[in-house]
């Protein structure tokens, strides 16, 4: 019995020291849980769960910036960053894991439609969560190409209305839009309005194209009642 | 668990790599295996085991028991609750020990309710200092109910304690922005009865906060009440757990009803339920709405036998609308959630509140874009397998399928049949605007209902852009009809709608309706504007 009893605790230590003991782990996490982000010309290319062999401790936020950032440095081919996009990562804690949520710049213009979402776990292992980054082509930023926003106004004025409470006739930003499945982003006035098509018309947020002054995208707060 | 141990361990070994002998193969595994079987549900079931709770940490933030900060006094969660008394207000004159004693944290100044991320205000975001609460001469911040900084003050209290709770279960909130928190804001109507309150993340634009807007100014005035502020939380919490990814996107660009806009509300009821114990929400706000009557919560996480209390009669399409309500689906949501809640404080009394809660926001945190209930339920699964070791899986099996959700549903062969119109927008002066919105009926063929319908809008070749890209409908039963639009039941807010640009070419543009479900094939139909 002691002998025995030695022999296991001989090869327990032998688990333990062994070299080469690596952490690739595809079970854990069935990978169709979080197909739904990827673009589709990717999936045929990359494996959308990918763990990666990190064996470093993961215990403050900033271990889990740089694990991820080791990670999109990798892995060159599965994102295709292009070198004009910088990407600024945040740490978002969780019992299961910490996860890393880059969001995408173009001369500190941010472009909105654009992420990348890591998981990190304890052991340093990183999985993409969701990915909706595209390589799209440079935006061209020449301002004299652009209407003014009292033009997109003159556009849409029968669409929205400009001076209403909270509406406004100043943009509140500007961004580099990116619609869901596009291969190229458009920079937009970010304008709160009043969406005049309504009954009860409800205060929005609208995103509109500087080249050509059309809605892309429209955003409402939650109401209750 | 010990067998759930060792499945889960034995993936660490990397054959692939293995570079060792056959006895040092045979060493690994007998060790590993060995102290797997020694381990047992301990260090090696990292995988799949959360850590343990602070469990009194927990308490003391859900029992408010912290002792640092300025004092403050406030009824919680609001007079209704905090005495039974159904028919009191806040114009009544309230004093002594009703009021709770409790101390506002973390504030950058004893002077302003707000800190680093919270910034309370009364009615926009650019209010003055010299209009907002402030403290008396004992330092303590002591008003009337119906004193707009008693809101103020409520509105502190109630949002620190439950982000402050949502921490120690560990989660972190997205703190990029700051929340604004306007307790008497100004609206499209200033109309002082008109009760609302509104969240905010405005998705599209990096340079505005996330907001919180409570509208009314009634003797049950939204400010007043904390579950007002902990339902609102809830909102935002949900975004910050998933990323921002949008479990409610087309909701938030404007579509009537959805699934994930359901789960939103259900997640924000839960997190305010189950905080407070009280498995309700709302008695107070209720006062309000002719339709409650006194002494009703808005909504509640448990039984009632209503038509919250089986899924069928929330998610079926009627001709009327009726179901095309987040709230409907939301309060049976809550109400699976409760169910899971209880089975979990049997299993372990005093602490399972806190298990309960974490696994839920685990599993919250793991839905995607435009989410569902059928992933809800896949979400909890995994997350219960990822924190618990897979211990609760069949109870939430269970709370679902008691609760009315079919785990099989039997798919439909022929796509659904859809006829549908344009229609360009009008404005209030009936003149043509750059939207456009499509009047349809669509109707089931088959022998099965269809499960979850929904409509989307895409474009073929960028000319336009989808702006409500999605709408929902529910289930729809067998040989029944869907109509929006065209003198039909339901009007074209409940339709896709795409924009042009003004003068812009888009004659020829293509686009695709679709029509999904989660039982049957797409309906997928092309056109050109």
């Amino acid at each position: 019995m002691k002998k025995t009893f030695l022999l296991l605790i001989i090869l327990m230590a032998v688990y333990f020291f062994e070299e080469n003991i690596t952490f690739f782990n595809h079970s854990i996490v069935p990978q169709s849980n979080f197909a739904s982000e990827v673009p589709l010309q990717k999936k045929a290319t990359a494996s959308l769960f990918q763990w990666v062999q990190q064996p470093v401790k993961i215990e403050t936020p900033s271990d889990a910036l740089a694990a991820g950032e080791r990670f999109i440095k990798g892995n060159e081919s599965l994102f295709l960053i292009r070198p004009y996009h910088q990407l600024k990562g945040r740490v978002i804690e969780n019992p299961m894991g910490m996860r890393v949520k880059y969001e995408v710049s173009q001369n500190e213009i941010p472009v909105v439609g654009m992420e990348i979402e890591l998981q990190i776990n304890s052991l340093g292992k990183v999985a993409v969560l969701s990915n909706s980054y595209h390589p799209i082509e440079k935006v061209e930023l020449n301002r004299d190409s652009w209407l003014s926003l009292a033009e997109v106004i003159e556009g849409q004025e029968q669409t929205y209305k400009f001076s209403a409470t909270g509406g406004s006739s100043e943009a509140d930003s500007i961004v580099i839009y990116v619609e869901p499945g596009k291969f190229r982003g458009e920079i937009a006035y970010n304008v709160s309005v009043l969406d005049a098509n309504k009954k009860n018309p409800v205060m929005a947020h609208a995103v509109f194209s500087v080249m050509s002054g059309q809605v892309l995208a429209r955003h409402i707060a939650r109401s209750e009642f | 668990m010990q067998s759930k141990a060792l499945r889960i361990e034995i993936t660490h070994f990397d054959f692939a790599t293995m570079k060792s002998s056959t006895l040092k193969l045979l060493a690994r595994f007998i060790g590993g295996i060995t102290i797997l079987t020694l381990g047992g549900c301990g260090r090696f079931v990292s995988e799949c085991g959360g850590l343990p709770l602070n469990t009194a940490r927990l308490a003391q933030i859900r029992n408010s028991t912290n002792n640092t900060g300025s004092k403050a006094y406030l009824i919680t969660p609001n007079p209704i609750d905090a005495t039974g008394n159904i028919s009191l207000n806040s114009l009544n004159s309230f004093s002594g020990s009703i009021f709770d004693s409790i101390f506002l944290p973390n504030m950058l100044t004893a002077q302003r309710l707000e800190n680093d991320f919270l910034k309370v205000r009364i009615s926009t975001v650019l209010d003055g200092s010299d209009i907002l609460a402030t403290p008396n001469s004992n330092g303590e911040y002591a008003f009337d109910v119906s004193d707009v900084h008693y809101g103020e003050t409520m509105a502190y209290h109630s949002l620190t304690n439950i982000q402050n709770y949502v921490e120690a279960l560990g989660f972190s909130t997205i703190k990029s922005r700051p929340l604004y928190v306007m307790v008497k804001s100004e609206g499209s109507t200033n109309n002082p009865a008109d009760v609302n309150a509104f969240y905010d993340h405005n998705y599209f634009d990096p340079n505005l906060p996330r907001e919180l807007k409570l509208f009314g100014d009634t003797a049950y005035a939204p400010r007043e009440d904390r579950d007002i502020y902990w339902h609102e939380f809830g909102h935002y919490f949900l975004e910050s757990i998933t990323s921002e990814r949008g479990v409610d996107f087309a909701g938030d660009s404007g579509a009537v009803f959805t699934e994930g806009g359901a789960i939103h509300e259900c997640m924000a009821d839960y997190g305010a339920e189950s905080l407070s114990g009280r498995g309700y929400l709302g008695r107070w706000v209720a006062r309000n709405f002719a339709d409650y009557p006194a002494g009703s919560p808005l909504r509640s996480a448990e039984y009632r036998n209503d038509d919250f209390d089986n899924f069928s009669r929330v998610s079926q399409f009627d001709p009327s609308g009726k179901n095309l309500d987040r709230y409907r689906i939301g309060e049976w949501c809550t109400r699976v959630l409760w169910d899971i809640r209880k089975q979990i404080v049997k299993e372990n009394p005093g602490e399972g509140q806190y298990y309960a809660d974490r696994m839920i926001f685990a599993a919250a945190s793991l839905l995607k874009r435009d989410t569902s209930v059928t992933e809800l339920k896949t979400a909890l699964l995994q997350a219960d397998e990822t924190l618990n070791c897979g211990i609760h899986g069949r109870s939430v099996a269970s709370a679902f399928s008691s609760r009315g959700f079919p785990s099989d549903v039997p798919p439909f062969i022929y796509p659904l049949v859809l006829r549908a119109k344009l229609v360009w927008l009008k404005n209030d002066q009936g003149q043509r605007t750059n939207e456009f919105s499509f009047s349809f009926t669509l109707s089931n063929p088959n022998a099965q209902s269809a499960r979850n319908v929904r409509i989307s809008l895409e474009s073929l070749d960028g000319r336009f852009s989808p702006t409500i890209y999605q709408q929902a409908y529910g289930d729809l039963g067998s040989g029944k009809t869907i109509t929006v639009g065209e003198n039909g039941p339901l009007p074209l807010s409940y339709s896709v709608q795409g924009s042009v640009a003004p003068n812009g070419n888009y004659q020829g543009s293509r686009f695709i309706l679709r029509i999904k479900s989660e039982n049957g094939p797409d309906t997928v139909v092309q056109g050109g504007l």
